[in-house]
């Protein structure tokens, strides 16, 4: 899947950037536990919307993080998205929810 | 008795998300240079430079606690400090073992420096932003038993606090409680609070800090006043900042 991908499930895109080929998903909160054991081109789905989440998907070469729950995105996670180039949306739908609808696109 | 103007939570060159700039002698330098009594030094799970900036303020006529900012296993930061930093530097070695063997990538997050008197330098290699394998709990009780005080970080703002991490704040004997808006107080009206600027640059030391009423201006007495909740925080920069 691409992070194209991603925008046609309707969520808000906060930042969008390329349209790199993402083949994992990762859902946490803790973000030692995505430094962890998250895996490379990956897309991270977490209520953490703050810039020390983008830092740690950087660190792990993810290229996608998903902001569940409709949580408000701080100023300096985007400022931080967009230097790192990563793309951000943002959804109503709850870790759950978002984690089952990436699967569904990883496994098509 | 002393009114002590203190800024407690700063970070040296040795937290990643800081800058080279900010290294002990500057810091100390400019924490004189707007009139701060007591900086507390509070790098993100070590203390490896501690006791340089300890000794540099020993010279240089302030007074540093030694401590540390540590990231509980939920990912909760708080504050620890000491009255020496023969203790600080011996539990900031517990909890840099307590990390996870996860390196750092200059590169992306900056390099973590260890610098001494004479500015030379040496990198730390592991990842100091992680959590520590000890929770919230049991950390407090191996504060306690180092004889430190415990006061959790920050605990009105959106990330790293324990009220965010939990969803509340666990009733615990804290010596204070740090917040980092005036707006917070009445939420957390059965602690004592403290304010400090969370400084990573030189240029945002001081631009909150707090009273300390402290018998004498030693480390032993300022962690005294501390503990009875002696502290008046103030939410505005340092009049001396420029």
């Amino acid at each position: 899947m691409k992070i194209s991908d991603i925008e046609k499930l309707e969520f808000e895109v906060i930042n969008m950037a390329g349209d790199a080929e993402v083949t994992s998903a990762y859902t946490s909160d803790l973000l030692s536990d995505v430094m962890g054991n998250a895996q490379e081109n990956g897309v991270l789905i977490t209520i953490q919307a703050h810039k020390n989440t983008v830092a740690v998907a950087s660190m792990k070469d993810m290229k996608a993080i998903i902001i569940c729950n409709n949580r408000e995105i701080e100023d300096d996670m985007l400022d931080a998205a967009k230097d790192e180039e990563i793309a951000i949306f943002k959804t109503k739908l709850n870790q759950f929810e978002t984690s089952f609808l990436i699967g569904k696109l990883l496994n098509a | 008795m002393p009114n002590l103007k203190a800024d407690l939570h700063i970070h040296s060159c040795l937290s990643t998300c800081g800058s080279l700039d900010n290294s002990p002698q500057e810091i100390i330098s400019r924490a004189k240079e707007i009139g701060l009594d007591v900086i507390g030094i509070a790098d993100h799970n070590c203390t490896f430079n501690a006791e340089t900036l300890f000794n540099i303020a020993k010279q240089k006529g302030i007074i540093v606690l030694p401590g540390i900012e540590i990231t509980s296993s939920e990912e909760a930061h708080l504050l620890a400090f000491f009255d020496s930093p023969q203790k600080a530097k011996k539990f900031g070695q517990i909890i840099f073992d307590s990390l996870p063997d996860i390196e750092n990538q200059p590169e992306k997050t900056g390099d973590q420096v260890i610098c001494d008197e004479d500015e030379n330098i040496e990198f730390v290699d592991k990842y100091l932003l992680n959590a520590s394998k000890f929770s919230f709990d049991k950390l407090f009780t191996m504060i306690k038993d180092y004889g430190g005080v415990f006061i959790p970080a920050h605990i009105d703002r959106a990330s790293f606090s324990i009220v965010i991490q939990l969803g509340f704040l666990p009733p615990m004997r804290y010596d204070c409680v740090e917040i980092t808006k005036a707006e917070s107080a009445n939420q957390y009206s059965e602690y004592n609070h403290i304010a400090n600027s969370d400084a990573h640059y030189l240029e945002d030391i001081g631009k909150r800090y707090s009273i300390i009423e402290a018998e004498e201006a030693t480390p032993e007495s300022i962690l005294k006043a501390i503990r009875e909740g002696k502290i008046t925080p103030v939410f505005s920069p340092i009049t001396n900042l420029k």
